[in-house]
């Protein structure tokens, strides 16, 4: 991975809001054509670096029944440039922004193999995890996991 | 045998996880004989707390991991010739007040 010089808060916030925008407008494209209400909050972030801020939410509810919160939680994360949380009634899932290959362990050797290009990716909570990038056939599979909806 | 340190906690972290799956499900349909004895009072409460948890617990999972890897890097330096870990032998003057 190369080393990159560190920027001020205020690029930090400001990159990492445009990417979670960005996510936020591709998660309600994938969902327009279901039953599945979306609506978008704002929750404040308080990180170090950056400062106070607002981020989006996403409430993604049936018939007034909550499924699942997608709660941004700060742009400056270990080995990644930002981190989304999908809370659902069932289990909490991670997303993180990966660049230049992820995060790598000794060697050099990559620890996601499968992150070949930088964005957001599903990480798994447990040994041996994986890292999906997040698309809409991704987002689906972890919503139902998060949320046990089935479409 | 696995001998890291590392694994039993990452087990208790995902048989936590599992298990708290399987209440949200409880919760869900709606099973109310088996919340007799327990501290919620319903089963709205329940389900909130239950995802409190969750946040609570990964956080302490979290910790759980860094203090053991901590404590095995530490082990290992001890046993390398010649490395003094400070912490483990006499405080210097000045800082004797701190270690009482």
């Amino acid at each position: 991975m190369t080393y990159e010089e560190p920027q001020d808060g205020e690029q930090l916030k400001q990159r990492y809001l445009t990417r979670v925008n960005q996510l936020f407008f591709d998660i309600k494209n994938w969902l327009k054509d279901t039953d599945l209400h979306v609506e978008q909050q704002e929750t404040q972030i308080a990180e170090v670096l950056t400062g106070d801020y607002l981020a989006p939410t996403l409430s993604i509810s049936k018939n007034q029944e909550k499924l699942a919160e997608m709660v941004p939680i700060g742009a400056c994360i270990i080995e990644a440039e930002g981190r989304v949380d999908v809370e659902g009634g069932f289990r909490i899932e991670h997303l993180s922004y990966l660049v230049n290959g992820g995060p790598r362990l000794s060697a050099g050797r990559k620890m996601f193999e499968d992150v070949d290009s930088d964005g957001w990716y599903w990480v798994e909570n447990k040994r041996n995890a994986r890292a999906a990038a997040v698309n809409q056939s991704s987002f689906i599979k972890l919503f139902k996991q998060a949320s046990h909806y089935e479409f | 045998m696995n001998s890291n340190p590392l694994d039993p906690i990452w087990k208790a972290y995902e048989v936590s996880i599992d298990s708290f799956e399987i209440v949200q499900e409880v919760i869900k349909q709606q099973k109310a004989h088996l919340f007799t004895g327990s501290n919620w009072a319903n089963q709205s409460n329940a389900r909130q707390d239950v995802v409190a948890t969750i946040k609570e617990i990964e956080a302490l999972f979290v910790f759980s991991l860094w203090a053991t890897f901590d404590r095995k890097n530490l082990q290992g330096f001890q046993n390398l010739e010649g490395f003094v870990i400070l912490t483990t032998t006499t405080f210097p003057n000045e800082y004797e007040s701190l270690a009482l």
